[in-house]
């Protein structure tokens, strides 16, 4: 069985980290770019030009559409970026916006040390939603310890003013936290209270770069004195209430509970990340530079290589392979599963290369070993146990679902279950959110009892649990995105049609309520409005004036008067016998694989109706046993943007339960993706209730549909959406004459199906629950 | 109606209960519980690392 990190495999790579700017304007004693053992950085160009972007764009998205990424990240790193200047930044961003945005969602990183940032270049950052990073190290004394000027200035007043620039309501929104490296000579708690006062979304705690050649600052007498600076800013921080997130205690926190570290300082999760220098060369993680000059070269470029000919590098690939790409002492030792051998680049000691310990070895094990002994730590949140056998589910549920045999009663059962996961995420939103701006909620709770099924029909809504995903992990840091639980509680408001009146966050001149449509004000407003919600009208009272609407009856009926703005509202398309959500509007809907289009016009939407309408057809043609199960549970059809190349599209996203992605392509093959899809929306809410499987980063199994092994809950669910796809090609191939394309495609997607199953009954990573399912599954196979 | 206590209740069991009791009178400690639950693959989903830089996480 392949696994992660198999010779010769094409690993998927997620992360790049582009070198858009070589030099820095501090020359900070500790940075590993330029003042450790490789010094490459001497003999490249100044800036990336145009070229190298547009070629690393390109292979990018070729390797994301390849693989089918989800998501990619590129970070803008240095030397310092901001040195790229404003013009020359914004041809960075618009060219990979550009190149990749079509193919997958690309997050944007900028790591910075802030010195240049300014209200201009924040504006570009906004405008092209960057994600800033900054590098401060605590209190002046701390910071300006080694980030300094290079004529010994410190850097400390100019970071705290960009800092200060981030924490503006305006800019909020990119400040995406703080890097300090740690500095024993400092004092912990003077670091920690620094870096507390500025609020940071999110925290981390470096160690500086060493390795056995060139071994870390250690005082005399102290034997760890990492761990115990570590040791003596996670008791503040703990006897705090934990105020920000920091990345290297939660990461310890979760892979003591056997989860995944999410870092590559700490645990075996694998490293998909690959770094682009300025003149186009692709090299490994930059922290290798600490190591010996050349440790992060790979001899190849974006010029003339693809990123899967750099993911199938051996160096590469020994970063997927979790504890067997481990030394032998740390394969024996007690606390590998937390700390995973540390930093990679901090392992290296001539002679025998990568192939040891950390040089921070005796200090991460007693880091980890004080964590788990200290009482006052809390335990990390023990959930009640989850069902692994399938006994908790209604009787022969779990049978007919891995059969590709749902039914109404069985979807009716899975979305009565999300809509109970919607309301239990709204209590925590809530609940996280400070009293003061607990308006919204307070209305929705008294729609709750007034008007339940106005609140039900706004929360069965897909995307109103996407943005519970999303404000559940944002709370204490994005109270924009919190507060849109009160566009929730209006639509339900206006379901009901009941009168409230209610703060509502607009953002650029948008207000969205969920499910129902979205006002758009003449003026770019952002921040908080005054709806008044009453029946028959609403009235909005922002920064650039009042808006008014007005509508006779039922608001999907009627044409809305509007006065100073414009209302769109959701659209619907008849869908077997019924009509569906047409969803082009809600801004939580793009969180497909790719990315969702944009309001198409008249004579497209109507193109839509007609196709949706044959798909329909089809389904209920091909799919007699499950045609009752997609009509019920079917809420809602997201257009995606076209396929350059014009392959089909299609995307179900995990939290959005009865929702569909799709790219316009005729009936039979939309009939084809909209039962795939639903199949993964189905397996995903079964998911939520039961285990099928015990996730394990480094167990990748090969499937034929796919170039690149797969995790296996990758592989259960292709697996699953298969089945149907198998019987969709049965019933097509039985209509025309042996030897057609329909018997070949049923043929291929059998075949598919069959092995995958046996993969996964083989893994080792199936619950008895899952092995029953996998079963059941492979069984349907045979008609 | 009375929020079943014992925590050996199933998962199905636990959201009947968030599903039909009015959502002002939800105990946040169960909701806490229901949420990290059906997260708990989520929270923490595997597949690549963060780097040391601040972005999204994995």
């Amino acid at each position: 069985m392949p696994t992660s990190g198999s010779p010769g495999t094409a690993w998927p790579i997620s992360q790049y980290v582009l070198k858009v700017h070589s030099r820095c304007d501090l020359a900070c004693d500790h940075c590993y770019v330029y003042e450790h053992a490789d010094q490459s950085w001497r003999g490249r160009p100044m800036v990336m030009d145009a070229r190298t972007v547009a070629a690393v764009a390109d292979r990018i998205a070729e390797h994301a559409a390849t693989h089918r990424l989800r998501r990619v990240s590129v970070v803008l790193h240095g030397g310092e970026p901001l040195l790229l200047g404003p013009e020359r930044m914004r041809q960075v961003l618009a060219a990979l916006r550009r190149r990749i945005d079509p193919v997958s969602h690309l997050d944007l990183l900028m790591q910075s040390n802030g010195v240049r940032l300014s209200e201009p270049y924040c504006d570009l950052l906004a405008e092209y939603d960057v994600q800033v990073g900054i590098s401060l190290d605590g209190d002046r004394a701390a910071n300006d310890r080694h980030r300094r000027f290079a004529n010994g200035a410190g850097s400390h007043r100019q970071v705290l003013r960009a800092i200060e620039l981030l924490q503006t309501p305006t800019y909020r929104r990119l400040f995406a936290g703080i890097l300090c490296t740690v500095d024993v000579r400092n004092d912990p708690i003077a670091v920690y209270e620094a870096l507390r006062a500025v609020r940071p979304p999110r925290l981390d705690l470096l160690l500086p770069h060493a390795t056995w050649a060139n071994p870390p600052i250690r005082p005399a007498g102290r034997a760890t004195p990492y761990a115990d600076w570590l040791l003596a800013v996670h008791e503040r921080w703990t006897a705090d209430g934990r105020p920000m997130p920091i990345r290297l205690f939660d990461a310890l926190r979760s892979t003591a509970a056997g989860g995944h570290s999410g870092s590559e300082w700490v645990g075996l999760d694998p490293a998909d990340l690959v770094v682009v220098e300025t003149d186009g060369t692709w090299e490994q993680v930059d922290s290798l530079k600490t190591a010996y000059d050349g440790a992060a070269t790979t001899g190849l470029s974006v010029f003339t290589h693809t990123v899967d000919e750099v993911s199938r590098l051996p160096e590469i690939a020994v970063r997927q392979t979790g504890l067997a790409g481990l030394s032998a002492q740390c394969r024996a030792c007690p606390v590998v599963t937390q700390c995973g051998g540390g930093l990679f680049a901090h392992r290296y000691r001539e002679g025998t290369g990568f192939d040891n310990p950390s040089a921070y070895c005796a200090d991460l094990k007693e880091l980890i070993v004080s964590l788990s002994a200290r009482r006052d730590v809390e335990p990390v949140p023990v959930t009640a146990p989850v069902d692994q056998d399938g006994t908790d589910l209604p009787d022969g549920l779990l049978d007919r679902i891995a059969a590709g045999r749902t039914d109404a009663d069985a979807v009716r059962f899975l979305a009565e279950s999300q809509l109970a996961i919607t309301r239990a995420m709204l209590v925590e939103v809530a609940d996280g959110m400070p009293v003061t701006e607990r308006a919204g909620w307070e209305v929705l709770v008294r729609l709750d009892r007034e008007a339940p099924g106005a609140v039900e029909e706004t929360l069965r809504h897909p995307y109103v649990r996407v943005w519970a995903v999303d404000a559940r992990r944002q709370l204490g840091t994005d109270s924009a995105l919190t507060a849109q639980l009160c566009c929730v509680a209006a639509a339900a408001a206006v379901r009901a049609g009941a009168t409230v009146e209610i703060d509502v966050p607009m953002r650029a001149g948008v207000l969205h309520l969920p499910s129902l449509g979205t006002l758009t004000v003449p003026e770019p407003v952002t921040g908080a409005a005054v709806l008044t919600v009453e029946p028959g009208r609403w009235r909005l009272r922002h920064k650039a004036g009042t808006t008014l609407v007005s509508f006779d009856g039922e608001l999907y009926a009627t044409a809305p008067q509007v006065t100073g703005g414009h209302w769109r509202a959701n659209r619907r398309l008849a869908f077997a016998g019924r009509t569906i959500l047409f969803e082009d509007l809600d801004p939580h809907r793009d969180c497909h694989d790719w990315k969702a289009a944009e309001r198409p016009d008249a004579s497209a939407l109507a193109r839509w109706g007609e196709v949706l309408s044959g798909a329909w057809s089809s389904i209920e043609a091909e799919l007699p046993h499950q045609a009752a199960a997609v009509r019920i549970g079917l809420r809602a059809v997201v257009p995606l943007v076209d396929d350059p190349t014009g392959t089909l599209r299609s995307s179900t996203a995990r939290q959005a339960f009865a929702s569909v992605g799709v790219a316009l392509a005729d009936a039979p093959a939309t009939a084809v993706m909209i039962a795939h899809e639903f199949q993964h929306s189905v397996l995903g809410a079964l998911l939520d209730l039961c285990d099928l499987f015990t996730p394990s980063p480094a167990v990748r199994l090969t499937v034929g549909w796919r170039a690149d092994p797969r995790p296996v809950e990758g592989v259960l669910q292709g697996t699953y959406a298969h089945l149907t796809i198998t019987e969709m090609w049965r019933q097509r191939a039985s209509r025309e004459a042996p030897g057609g394309p329909a018997h070949q495609r049923h043929e291929q997607f059998r075949a598919w199906t069959a092995d995958a199953a046996d993969a996964l009954l083989s893994s080792g990573a199936l619950t008895p629950a899952g092995d029953r399912f996998v079963r059941r599954l492979a069984a349907a196979l045979t008609p | 109606m009375n929020i079943v206590e014992n925590e050996q209740v199933s998962m199905a069991e636990r959201l009947s209960e968030l599903r039909r009791r009015p959502l002002g009178e939800i105990p946040v400690a169960r909701a806490l519980d229901v949420t990290r639950t059906v997260m708990r693959h989520r929270d923490d989903a595997e597949g690549g690392v963060e780097v040391a830089r601040f972005g999204s996480v994995a």
